[in-house]
């Protein structure tokens, strides 16, 4: 088959094509890598505390310049808040836009997002329980991880049975989502609107105003392990968008990749919104931004997803943080920032190939 | 290769039988046609007969061992499944659709790579759609959407292509041109297959066996000629059925149809 000459230069055309594809993809890699670190420098001179870049520079690779002086303030600042941040930001920004991906995927639905299961809802409640006990910041994060993997694991053992279809599991994310919801709603019913309900409802929007370098220690590498396991299963996510039995026959293990991917991508979700708080809309939109630029295929969609999520975070959070006095939710800014974009996005590419 | 299903049964519940005691037996290059009316479970067997939905009695076999003890991915290398096409909320293009079906050669961490590609281009070179590579599936024509559900399945490398309905819903034309790619499919290469069918002229024009489904559960499988007569038809589909030969243009033709009021 493959020795004919007619052959060859079918293959020769297709693969000038497959170059130029291949091409566009390093080129937007190498631009993505390239707008997170200049945004990632970029937000850590922003704040209250004005940081110079080469004071940065001073700061983080202390001899690369020896005639910028520092102080001690500016090395605590940069250490101890902007770093932690920035850093937060932007895995916040790639774990909930990756999770949101790959649930989309996995459910075959373009309207699931990472609180689909409920994950989202049952770490809010964690977090709010630990806000009105008063607990300390860290018992608080982990009060919201634990919860949130609670969720996940009533949504395991609702839906199992031997017949278990997709439909069984977001069904059954369903209920627990409705049922943390309204405990959500009796600890804002129960707290005291003085002083309680403000902090519940600010946390309930989002913000990354907490973040410590111990909160970061605990969240990160779950994220970023949660993060590493969808990018290696980013092929087989494109077979677990077919109807079961066409996945099946394609020796794809559906129940295992499924399973996988619900622990991995609740993971994700259970530790963003623990140090975070809520984070609406990244995970909806930013897939959906991926998949117009670079169509469906995971394989894209996932880095793409990877990469505009986390640049999409580190600039709502700056914004967040500098636009005013005090903070503002970050919640509001990924709709309000995000939904023109989101438009804007729409009508010039003609929305996501269908 | 060698498939069999020995005494398959299958029944919803404990009440709703389907079928009952159908044995079978394919090599290559063989093609076995699948024929019944509307609900005597075509589908059903497919998927019994593939280990997709667990035969209530009665085993699949390939090569004399039960499919349920082979590797799944083992399985899924010698078998190459072609459901009824449907397109799923996320569109792909050609390609990306037809690397899917490399999945059964590749690690659960696996990316397709140079060779897979090759394979790929192969597949779509044999099925005749190598210029559609980029398009999105949902910009095909039913027929060509067919053949790249044929391609992708041919992809895995299989010895045994098993395809449900594969020319429903296309015309005349297309009908011809994806009969045509699985016969050649099984003399080029050798592999056997299975088509589910409505068409009893189809099952006559290229199967060498066929199954016929009878709406009481009962099935009989033989060569095609045997099976596929008027009694018969007559039989699993309730309707008077005519079996005649024609000659056009020097070469003979069956035709099988229903008489209406007969």
């Amino acid at each position: 088959m493959a020795g004919k000459p007619a052959d060859r230069s079918a293959v020769e055309a297709g693969s000038g094509k497959e170059n130029r594809m291949r091409g566009k993809e390093r080129a937007w890699t190498a631009a993505m890598i390239a707008a997170i670190i200049f945004l990632a420098g970029l937000a850590m001179t922003m704040g209250r505390y004005r940081i110079s870049i080469q004071e940065i520079f001073a700061v983080v690779f202390p001899g690369l310049m020896p005639d910028v002086e520092v102080s001690d303030t500016m090395r605590t600042v940069i250490f101890n808040v902007r770093i932690p941040r920035v850093i937060l930001s932007l895995l916040a920004g790639a774990g909930m836009a990756v999770a949101g991906a790959s649930f989309q995927a996995l459910f075959s639905n373009p309207l699931a997002t990472p609180d689909t299961l409920g994950v989202a809802t049952g770490a809010s409640f964690g977090a709010v329980l630990g806000i009105l006990w008063g607990l300390p910041s860290m018992m608080v994060q982990g009060s919201a991880l634990a919860m949130g993997i609670l969720a996940v694991i009533l949504v395991y053992t609702l839906s199992y049975s031997r017949e278990q279809s997709v439909i069984m599991v977001v069904l059954a994310g369903m209920v627990i989502s409705a049922l943390f919801s309204a405990l959500v709603s009796l600890v804002k019913y129960v707290a005291d609107p003085q002083d309680m309900l403000p902090a519940v409802t600010f946390w309930l929007m989002g913000n990354l105003a907490g973040t410590r370098r111990e909160s970061l220690l605990l969240g990160a590498p779950l994220i970023l392990t949660g993060i590493l396991v969808i990018w290696l299963l980013r092929w087989k996510l494109n077979a677990m968008t077919l109807p079961e039995d066409e996945a099946k026959a394609l020796g794809i293990p559906v129940k295992q990749i499924r399973y996988a991917v619900i622990a991995t991508a609740a993971m994700i979700t259970a530790s963003v919104v623990s140090m975070c708080g809520l984070i609406q809309w990244v995970g909806l939109l930013i897939p959906h931004v991926a998949r117009m630029i670079f169509g469906n295929d995971n394989r894209s969609v996932i880095p793409a997803s990877l990469g505009l999520g986390a640049i999409f975070m580190v600039i709502i959070d700056t914004v967040a943080r500098c636009a005013t006095a005090s903070e503002i939710p970050v919640s509001i800014l990924t709709a309000v920032i995000g939904a023109p974009v989101f438009i804007i996005l729409l009508r010039k590419t003609g929305g996501i190939k269908l | 290769m060698k498939f069999e299903v020995r005494n398959g049964s299958f029944a919803y519940g404990r009440k709703k039988r389907i079928f009952n005691d159908v044995s079978f037996t394919l090599e290559e290059p063989q093609i076995l046609s699948v024929l019944g009316a509307n609900g005597a479970g075509k589908t059903t067997m497919m998927r019994c007969m593939l280990g997709l939905l667990p035969w209530s009695a009665g085993a699949s076999y390939l090569d004399g061992t039960d499919i349920r003890r082979i590797p799944s991915k083992k399985l899924w290398k010698t078998i190459g499944y072609v459901p009824q096409a449907k397109l799923s909320s996320f569109v792909y293009t050609v390609e990306e659709m037809v690397v899917l079906g490399r999945s059964s050669h590749l690690g659960p961490f696996g990316q397709p790579g140079e060779r897979d590609r090759q394979i790929v281009e192969e597949c779509l070179e044999m099925t005749g759609i190598a210029h559609l590579k980029g398009k999105l599936c949902s910009r095909l024509s039913g027929g060509e959407f067919q053949m790249v559900m044929i391609a992708r399945a041919l992809a895995g490398e299989p010895s045994l292509l098993v395809l449900d309905e594969p020319e429903s819903n296309l015309d005349f034309k297309n009908q011809q041109v994806v009969l045509e790619t699985i016969r050649a499919l099984c003399e080029k290469r050798g592999i056997a297959a299975i088509i589910n069918t409505h068409f009893p002229e189809h099952a006559l024009e290229i199967s060498h066996k066929s199954l016929l489904l009878f709406s009481d559960g009962t099935a009989l499988a033989g060569e095609t000629a045997q099976v596929i007569t008027e009694e018969n038809m007559t039989r699993a589909f309730d309707i008077n059925v005519r079996i005649r030969d024609v000659q056009v243009a020097g070469r003979g033709h069956t035709c099988v149809f229903p008489v209406l009021n007969g």
